[in-house]
């Protein structure tokens, strides 16, 4: 969903870009190694199979927690660029729910069910992290700040399932934004190097 | 070197990597950043 946000951005700023017949132009990100130290302890806890698994539970609030203070410190260093300012509300949503509700993002039995219909008994259980992802199963009634936790999801004619944060949603609306925005021929040229 | 640029497109030009290297960037932050659960992608 993210990722698909992203893309659109990309293609509409590339087709705004080319309508005005100069190029399409990105800026110079400032600490832009510092996203890469951030994306590793994720990369390993939630993403590649042969470490996920076997990530001690322990270390996942430590992990994801960790990696997001280090990612709010690079938006804080291009709060400049367009839509940054969204893509850094949106982390300090789904941090700020993370760091009330334990380290991990607070997700409902209900939406797991929703989720996850099939999953055999025991699968899942409430107070239990979900898999091998990022979140942790509780109640609304249980969760802080029940209103910025995984709690949206698609409708039900879109095949493919998914829960997301009001975070996720304003991280899409940022990641969407600064793509469309490379499309413009001078709002950031003072930003390009 | 020339001839290496032509025979890589995307690396043609200084701007192409740049804006390879900013969507590589973007991208890590926005799975790091997001955190949606997505059916199938947790092991269960």
């Amino acid at each position: 969903m993210l990722l698909g946000a992203a893309l659109a951005g990309l293609a509409g700023g590339m087709l705004w870009a080319a309508l005005g017949r100069h190029p399409y132009q990105v800026p110079v990100l400032r600490w832009a190694w510092l996203v890469l130290v951030a994306f590793i302890p994720q990369f390993l806890a939630f993403v590649l199979p042969a470490t996920r698994a076997s990530f001690p539970t322990v270390w996942i609030p430590v992990a994801l927690v960790g990696s997001q203070a280090l990612l709010l410190i690079f938006v804080l260093m291009n709060l400049r660029q367009p839509g940054f300012w969204l893509l850094g509300l949106g982390l300090v949503l789904n941090l700020l729910v993370i760091l009330l509700n334990g380290g991990m993002m607070p997700i409902s039995p209900e939406t797991v069910q929703h989720l996850y219909p099939d999953a055999p008994f025991g699968a899942w259980q409430v107070g239990q992290r979900l898999g091998v992802g990022k979140d942790i199963v509780i109640s609304i009634a249980d969760t802080r700040l029940w209103f910025l936790s995984d709690r949206f999801i698609l409708p039900g004619w879109v095949p493919y399932k998914v829960a997301f944060s009001l975070g996720d949603v304003l991280i899409s609306i940022g990641a969407f934004w600064l793509l469309l925005s490379f499309g413009g021929s001078s709002s950031h040229k003072e930003n390009i190097a | 070197m020339k001839k290496f640029a032509a025979d890589v497109p995307l690396l043609a030009s200084r701007r192409d990597a740049r804006v390879i290297f900013f969507l590589l960037t973007l991208a890590m932050y926005i799975i790091s950043a997001g955190a949606p659960d997505a059916s199938g992608g947790v092991g269960l």
